[in-house]
């Protein structure tokens, strides 16, 4: 697998991004923290209640580590203008979301940006929960 | 896009008329200067608690239900020649997922009048999420019930034939079947709980009318409240344009409201050019990564994830 940088960045915000969801509370998510991480699409979850974008991470010392992007169901994406194709395995991105609160590879995902430029958010128009 | 502001107004004017029968709503219809103020805030209030006196008329939900019926004088059968056409996929409005679309968004206290035990439990929960401590029965993928069903997110379709209405919504492949063919509830000595309640209905036009009872208790979201399952509705369906379908809504629910709480829940119709949005089943068994559990502190956490799980492996493997 081709190497790529990581850029881990984890930030406290005070914006009020939703980090919501329908089916479950998304209480296990810290709200006010961001990560931002560079990486490639390992495998995407397209999947009801909720799909999960599977990213590796590869850090400075070369480990990699796979992270889990949660985001509302296919029919919400769709809607949203993502489709299974657009993030296949293989896939160059940087990816951002609210982490988890007990420190676990996984957060919600805000927005994802592809190698090409291409912007990714997960939630449909008008729609946040 | 003003155009279509007055048309929608107009046409919930001519509702509350058409329901009241209130020389005043019948005021505002017929005066095309009232149409264009369109929806201000002040009349939509004004609107809605014309909506919630409505409902304090009446006892309970059959009580509310029974008096349309005879004003309606028994309500008129559809015929698959003048069948509304319903058609199409359709997501909630407006709201987010608060009960209450035009009251505080969720995460405030709504507006409804509860009765001291659950407004009590109410509060526990709005100042639980402000305290990220939050569970939600859905999260195993229980059935929401009704009336939560009305507030449920993602899309939705609408089976019109003469003698049903079939009502999907694609979170928790929940159904309602709404019987239009004249019958009632099942007698009462027969009655037990249903996930979204037994639901009886009539035609008046081209607003479905109906009466659903023999729900379970639930909540109506996350820090919106809980009902009981006394609860029981009245809903007045009408799509007012193309895209829009309304349902005035009604929940009588002695145990945990002191008034009935009514709400204007609006669905509007998805464009859908490419035939790609199609409604799939749900199942919480689908996906590992989805398995939530409720904490020891009443919270909610993510069980182990695969993708977490398989890493571990693979190092152990090294």
């Amino acid at each position: 697998m081709k190497r790529v940088a990581v850029m881990a960045c984890v930030a406290a915000t005070t914006m009020a991004v939703s980090a919501a969801f329908a089916h479950h509370s998304a209480s296990m998510f810290e709200p006010t923290k961001t990560v931002t991480l560079m990486g490639v699409v390992k495998e995407f979850q397209y999947t009801n209640p909720h799909s999960w974008l599977i990213v590796n991470v590869t850090g400075t010392d070369g480990t990699v580590t796979a992270w889990g992007f949660e985001a509302e169901g296919p029919s919400t994406l769709l809607r949203a203008g993502i489709r299974k194709s657009d993030l296949s395995p293989g896939t160059k991105l940087t990816i951002t979301g609210h982490p988890m609160r007990d420190g676990r590879s996984a957060a919600t995902w805000i927005k994802a940006v592809r190698a090409d430029g291409k912007v990714f958010d997960p939630h449909a128009p008008g729609e946040r929960y | 896009m003003t155009v279509c502001k007055s048309t929608v107004r107009s046409a919930a004017v001519l509702f509350v008329a058409s329901v009241l029968g209130s020389s005043f709503a019948l005021a505002q219809a017929i005066a095309p200067k009232a149409m264009q103020k369109d929806v201000s805030a002040g009349a939509l209030a004004a609107e809605k608690a014309k909506m919630e006196e409505l409902g304090r008329k009446y006892k309970s939900a059959t009580e509310m239900f029974e008096a349309l019926k005879k004003e309606a004088n028994g309500g008129k059968p559809i015929t698959w020649q003048n069948v509304p056409d319903w058609s199409g996929i359709y997501v909630r409005t407006k709201g987010g997922t608060a009960f209450d679309p035009d009251g505080p968004p969720q995460g405030q206290t709504p507006l409804a009048k509860f009765t001291p035990e659950y407004k009590a439990k109410l509060a526990k929960t709005v100042l639980d999420r402000k305290n990220g401590i939050e569970y939600d029965p859905l999260s195993q993928c229980n059935s929401p019930t009704y009336p939560r069903w009305l507030d449920l997110p993602f899309m939705r379709e609408f089976i019109v034939t003469p003698n049903q209405t079939t009502m999907i919504a694609e979170a928790f492949n929940s159904i309602r079947r709404v019987y239009t063919d004249g019958r009632g509830h099942v007698p009462v000595e027969d009655q037990f709980p249903t996930e979204t309640g037994d639901s009886v209905g009539f035609w008046d036009g081209n607003r479905l009318i109906v009466h659903t009872n023999q729900s379970m208790a639930h909540m109506y979201e996350r820090a919106q409240g809980w009902y009981s399952d006394a609860v029981e509705g009245v809903e007045i369906w009408h799509k007012i344009d193309a895209k829009t379908l309304v349902a005035n809504v009604w929940i009588y629910d002695p145990p945990a409201l002191i008034e009935p709480w009514y709400t204007r829940q609006s669905y509007s119709r998805l464009e859908n050019p490419d035939k790609r949005l199609r409604i799939n089943n749900w199942s919480c068994k689908g996906n590992p990564n989805n398995d939530v559990y409720e904490t020891k502190e009443g919270g909610s956490q993510h069980g182990d994830f695969t993708f977490t799980k398989k890493d571990k492996a693979q190092e152990k493997s090294k």
